[in-house]
């Protein structure tokens, strides 16, 4: 009873969400083909890691939460209701986004092609890194060689300032946080 | 009073704050850890997490009522968790990449909770390599496998996701693969 495997429910199986007919006959197939089985006990242990080793979130005082959450609607309700020319800038960020949210992400998609032309160089690297707004799933890892090059990249400060000049907020965000995390890098970056 | 959730919804079309705080109350910890389990970044799970319900209160009136209250609010959740976790992938690649610092940023954005100090040392490195492996799924993969161990139906994470139930168990199917060669790793 192997001629046909049961890849496609050997999820629905391990949860449990066959209805009993074909619970019967994936466990009918399970008990002749070791392959199958082996997916179906490795797939059981892997959620049960999961599940043991899942992890809680940092703990949250709701409360103080639930006013923030208040504030964030009241504020962005009141928004809705003020003519744009009377608006404060207010509100998450999203919000504040407003009409420049195009412009910004046209800005943004430029900054990343000219990141992956300073990375890549034109006419190399046949590989499409993931770009800004792209829904592709990327699950690529990155060898060193490309990471050892992104990096060289930073010390090109022209391509940095460049980003500035398109006022892409989330990338210009981001640069403090890169400060952060690359002390060292950033500022010699910044003298380079 | 009727307390489900789709006539407190109903009400919350109509603006009825009370009701609101009812429906908040009733999701907000299921919806920060699902958002904070996307993200892995409490500021972000504390952010969007407002943002969804800020969504559900102003688009209440919009609700058909095809799917139940619980999976229309995490769709909208989740879409705000993928949108923004796409957003941020290519800068934190940018800057994560060959630093170095990565994996040890990983580690420290893996709370605690759940491995206490006299756990064994086992426990915690399996923990570390199956969650950072989750880490590494694609968006749609990763927001399956938290849906799932939330204990939603494979139904519910499809139109959560907007997807097929099939392509559904396909993320799974995927993505229980790639963590099983995580655990095999030594
Ligand atoms: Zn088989």
């Amino acid at each position: 009873m192997t001629a046909r495997h049961v890849d496609a429910e050997v999820v629905p199986y391990v949860l449990g969400e066959l209805a009993s007919e074909d619970r019967a006959r994936v466990e009918t197939h399970l008990a002749a083909c070791r392959p199958c089985r082996e997916t179906a006990a490795s797939f059981r242990t892997v959620l049960t890691e999961l599940v043991a080793t899942r992890a809680q979130p940092p703990a949250v005082h709701w409360s103080r939460w639930q006013a923030e959450l208040r504030r964030k609607l009241d504020s962005r309700l009141e928004r809705s209701r003020t003519p744009p020319h009377e608006r404060e800038v207010a509100g998450p960020r999203h919000a504040r986004l407003g009409w420049h949210a195009v412009p910004l992400a046209l800005s943004g998609a430029l900054a990343a092609v000219l990141l992956y032309l300073a990375v890549h160089g034109i006419g190399q690297e046949p590989r499409v890194p993931q770009l800004v707004g792209d829904p592709r799933p990327a699950d690529l890892t990155l060898d060193e060689t490309i990471a050892g090059r992104r990096l060289d990249m930073l010390r090109h400060y022209s391509v940095v300032e460049r980003l500035d000049l398109l006022e892409d907020l989330d990338v210009i965000g981001n640069l403090d946080r890169l400060a952060d995390v690359k002390e060292g890098r950033a500022s010699a970056m910044a003298e380079g | 009073m009727e307390r489900s959730d789709e006539a407190l919804l109903e009400r919350v079309a109509r603006r009825d704050d009370d009701a609101f705080d009812v429906l908040v109350a009733r999701y907000r910890e299921r919806a920060h850890r699902i958002a904070w389990s996307i993200l892995r970044n409490a500021e972000d799970a504390r952010d969007l997490s407002q943002e969804a319900f800020i969504r559900l209160y102003r688009s209440a009136g919009s609700f058909r009522g095809s799917a139940r209250v619980s999976t229309w609010f995490y769709r909208i959740l989740v879409n705000l968790c993928l949108d923004h976790r796409r957003r941020r992938r290519w800068w934190d690649r940018f800057v994560d990449s060959g630093s170095g610092a990565g994996d040890t940023a990983l580690l420290d954005r893996l709370p605690a909770a759940g491995v206490h100090p006299d756990d064994d040392l086992a426990r915690g490195e399996t923990m570390s390599r199956v969650w950072s492996a989750v880490d590494r799924l694609s968006s749609h993969q990763r927001a399956a496998v938290v849906l799932q161990l939330e204990g939603l139906p494979t139904s519910e994470i499809a139109e959560a996701l907007g997807c097929s139930e099939a392509t559904v168990r396909v993320h799974l199917h995927r993505a229980l693969a790639a963590l099983r060669k995580s655990l095999r790793e030594t």
